[in-house]
């Protein structure tokens, strides 16, 4: 009897990068407007900005496996640092009639400016790095913005009160989309498996801010509470997906140890 | 300070913390004492000590520039050289190894010989006293970058926060310039420098122009924030 032999495993296409930051910026803007016209609808919100981290995520995982000049916490603050530092500044501007669409624009062309730079003038020779860094920046930017606009109730970036919160902001954003490539295999991992685990941090980040919502006294406590339910409901969604994912390329464990009797 | 001025200090203070990378002896294999420099990457320890010449700036904020700026380059000195103290100490009575730099044959200031000192298979170790001295000035220009951007954030938007919110929103904007600038010189160094006696001192043009065109648009949205829209 002769066995056939397996057929190999089908090579999954990966999803391009820039097709999830245009799916981010889409599902960022009415997500922005939501938070902005009815606060209380902030949940919905939050939901629509899980796709920005994927896309910032996406991208380092991209970037690193070029073996970047600095490492992946680098890449992840430098990013953040470029859409952040866009959305922290636009609070001086006292008119929110250019918001989201000035943040994020600007935030993209910072980021693309760095990686013009890294490539161009340093040359880096990373291919897509102005593509890819514009992406995080991007995509930092929209979080920052959205997250700001529901603690302030709709009332945009002029009406936010709670720049305190800025560094814990800044570190989560940051953690948040650096971490997945360095949480599962690092270098060739599994595409798909790094983006779930970023959707897995993103949900506890932002029931994290969802939390801190709540106990600050000048945020709307609704729009808050409702982050944290869906966020939570989020996590343990995405978390046994990815606990799936994780487990497809794993291999059997056997029982290998002492005889039975024996202590061990 | 007007808005202007203000603008030009965010792209001064900008470049300045990117050349200050360049100074910093550190490298990620320094963990393993397999090479010159305190063990981590020069843009994550360059954005230590800025932040700590940010927190020194901000208990000056309200003094004059220089004594702002010259507080912030004393607070980021200070931590580096906590910083390379300590690291020194743990590798000379821990690990057993002599602070040796690779890139020199005797130490340009003490004349020390470096070479018989080197472990095996490694760059040198720790940090000898010309290395030392490159990370406190690396560390006093970064402290002055970053206080200068922070400087003129704050006076730029002084006039239309209150006092304590300025100088929270100016700290924040001030890290995110520093963070921005102080990652880009590593992709010249290439996550590892012996401050400025390394090779790459001669890319630091790189840096300079990398560093201002990103200052640039950095502290045109800040001032069209606060003055034009």
């Amino acid at each position: 009897m002769t066995t056939q032999p397996s057929e190999p495993p089908v090579e999954k296409k990966e999803i391009p990068n820039y097709k999830l930051y245009l799916l981010a910026v889409i599902t960022g803007i009415i997500s922005y407007f939501i938070a902005a016209l009815n606060p209380n609808l902030s949940f919905i919100s939050i939901i629509l900005i899980w796709p920005a981290f994927i896309a910032a995520a996406g991208c380092v995982e991209f970037l690193c496996r070029y073996g970047l000049g600095t490492g992946t916490s680098s890449i992840g603050y430098w990013g953040t640092a470029c859409g952040a530092t866009v959305v922290f500044a636009s609070q001086f501007i006292e008119t929110t009639a250019y918001s989201p669409f000035l943040e994020i624009a600007i935030a993209t062309l910072l980021g693309y400016a760095a990686g013009f730079c890294a490539n161009k003038i340093i040359k880096m020779k990373i291919p897509r790095i102005e593509l890819n860094s514009a992406i995080i920046a991007g995509s930092t930017g929209i979080i920052a913005l959205i997250i700001l606009e529901i603690f302030a109730g709709g009332a945009g970036m002029a009406g936010t009160t709670v720049y305190y919160i800025y560094p814990v902001m800044y570190i989560g954003i940051a953690l948040t989309i650096l971490h997945p490539y360095n949480g599962n295999l690092g270098a060739g991992e599994n595409q798909t498996r790094t983006l779930m685990l970023a959707m897995c941090e993103a949900a506890l980040l932002t029931s994290l801010f969802g939390f801190i919502g709540i106990l600050l006294p000048n945020t709307p406590f609704i729009p808050a509470l409702g982050m944290l339910i869906i966020s939570i409901i989020g996590f343990v969604i995405f978390v046994s997906i990815w606990w799936k994912r994780v487990k497809e390329e794993v291999y059997d464990v056997v029982w290998a140890g002492y005889p039975e009797g024996v202590d061990h | 300070m007007d808005p202007i001025t203000g603008m030009i200090g965010i792209i001064i203070g900008g470049i300045i913390v990117g050349i200050c990378v360049h100074f910093i002896p550190a490298s990620a294999v320094g963990a393993m004492s397999a090479s010159t420099g305190i063990a981590t990457g020069p843009s994550m320890l360059s954005t230590g000590c800025g932040l700590a010449g940010l927190y020194a700036a901000g208990y000056m904020i309200g003094e004059s520039l220089p004594l702002v700026v010259l507080s912030g380059a004393m607070g980021s000195a200070l931590m580096i050289i906590c910083t390379m103290l300590l690291a020194n100490t743990i590798c000379a009575f821990g690990t057993g190894v002599a602070p040796v730099a690779g890139s020199y044959d005797k130490d340009p200031i003490t004349g020390w010989r470096q070479k018989p000192f080197m472990s095996p298979g490694t760059d040198g170790h720790s940090m000898p006293t010309t290395t030392a001295l490159s990370g406190i000035i690396g560390a006093l220009l970064g402290g002055a970058g970053g206080s200068l951007v922070f400087v003129s954030v704050y006076e730029m938007i002084s006039p239309i926060l209150e006092s304590t919110t300025a100088v929270t929103i100016a700290g924040m904007v001030g890290a995110g310039v520093f963070l921005i600038n102080c990652v880009i010189p590593a992709y010249v160094l290439v996550g590892k420098s012996e401050g400025m006696t390394d090779k790459k001192m001669k890319l630091m043009h790189k840096t300079f122009v990398s560093c201002l065109i990103v200052s640039v648009i950095t502290a045109v949205f800040v001032y069209a924030s606060v003055v034009v829209i």
